[in-house]
């Protein structure tokens, strides 16, 4: 718990670029302080159930067998989108999309109240001093109310998107390898989780 | 322009605007024959951009670090979305690129004398095209004159958009930025130059040493 703590001290990163997510890297979270904070470019299939739009996750090849899921097993939330916009960027219903915009969490009950983002979060916890119980009690309300979304940006259709998500990634890695940083392989054990 | 050229006057004019690129790869320019090799457009992400400093001896030389060894260049190719624009200048257009790595403001000359040539050898072809003997010949030419204006006007490039870019970083008041040299607009669906540029880039980065 106290290595929790001194983790939770530092204030998240707005990251101001779109960074390269999986839909996995958002779906599956299981902590929200941990959770992406920033913009992001999300490749996967979009989904449209009762005027609801989502980003199905997809295969991804150049992910290690067990680390790769079974395309459309997740699922992400998307904001903004309706069928006007969707049909003016080209966009139905099963077809492959990048995705750029920043992620939120959003209200499961009211999706149209204010979202919530890891770094509101965090400024909310540490609001609330050293209360232990309080903090642990809000984030896992959190968890039951809210779940991940992205606020789309912008939205268009691609082709060959295996190929694209593949070279994105190779392309992530080779910049962090650049600036020493091994984030992307935490983010792999995590999903084989 | 006088309108009694003839039509392999207005062909040599025509060449100015092709844009011949040299081949990629690890070509290098080595001026001094001493030294280290300098580079001209290497394959770069906007992360990597941010890393480059100056050449302390050379000018419009830059080094970045790549596999912890150094290399030096003079200008680059990125490929990036455009997530906005900036106010523009007569002279100059200015984006806010991203390509998931970093995000750089980058500004693309819009060369306006360029365009005024295209718009009067176009003004010319559109005269001879009154001759019959010359009719085919001019239309084809108003069409590579309209075609080539795309390669040369940079305001076509709107949010949204991905671009290549053949460009030099630039050091002004402690930011860094892109000056484009020349551009190409990638639009559509199918993404191709997108990964054939990942490619290139994957290829270089791997097998760079000095």
């Amino acid at each position: 718990m106290s290595q929790e703590r001194k983790e939770g001290r530092s204030s998240p990163p707005y990251i101001d670029f779109f960074e390269t997510l999986l839909v996995e890297e958002l779906a599956l979270e299981p902590n929200y302080l941990k959770l992406h904070y920033g913009k992001c470019a999300v490749i996967g299939r979009l989904t449209v159930v009762s005027d609801k739009y989502g980003l199905e996750n997809v295969r991804v090849k150049s992910l290690p067998e067990e680390g790769s899921l079974p395309e459309g097993i997740l699922s992400v939330l998307l904001l903004g989108l309706d069928i006007t916009k969707a049909s003016e960027l080209n966009l139905s219903s099963g077809c492959y999309c990048i995705v750029r915009g920043e992620v939120v969490l959003c209200c499961v009950q009211f999706p149209n109240s204010p979202t919530l983002t890891t770094g509101g979060v965090f400024n909310l916890l540490q609001a609330m001093g050293d209360d232990e119980a309080a903090r642990k009690n809000y984030l896992e309300e959190l968890h039951k109310t809210h779940i991940p979304a992205i606020d789309v940006w912008f939205a268009q259709p691609v082709e060959s998107f295996e190929e694209l998500i593949d070279r994105r990634l190779q392309i992530k890695q080779l910049s962090l390898h650049d600036s020493h940083s091994l984030r992307l392989d935490t983010r792999m054990a995590r999903l084989s989780i | 322009m006088a309108a009694n050229l003839s039509i392999s006057d207005i062909e040599d004019q025509v060449d100015n605007f092709i844009i011949r690129k040299p081949t990629h790869g690890p070509k290098s320019k080595d001026d001094s024959k001493e030294g280290p090799l300098i580079h001209e457009n290497i394959p770069l992400v906007l992360k990597d951009i941010l890393r480059v400093s100056r050449d302390g001896e050379r000018e419009a030389v830059f080094t970045v670090s790549i596999n912890k060894a150094p290399c030096h260049f003079r200008t680059c190719i990125v490929y990036a979305f455009v997530a906005g624009e900036c106010p523009h200048h007569k002279l100059y257009r200015r984006y806010i690129l991203d390509d998931s790595t970093a995000s750089l403001e980058a500004s693309i000359a819009t060369k306006p004398w360029k365009r005024t040539t295209i718009a009067a050898l176009h003004n010319e072809a559109a005269l001879l095209s009154n001759e019959e003997s010359y009719k085919q010949i001019s239309e084809s030419m108003m069409r590579l004159l309209s075609a080539s204006l795309e390669y040369v006007d940079p305001s076509a490039i709107r949010r949204g958009h991905s671009v290549l870019l053949h460009c030099r970083p630039n050091f002004f008041r402690g930011n860094i930025s892109l000056e484009a040299s020349s551009f190409f607009i990638d639009k559509g669906k199918p993404r191709k130059l997108e990964i054939a540029f990942a490619d290139h880039y994957i290829d270089w980065h791997k097998s760079y040493k000095i």
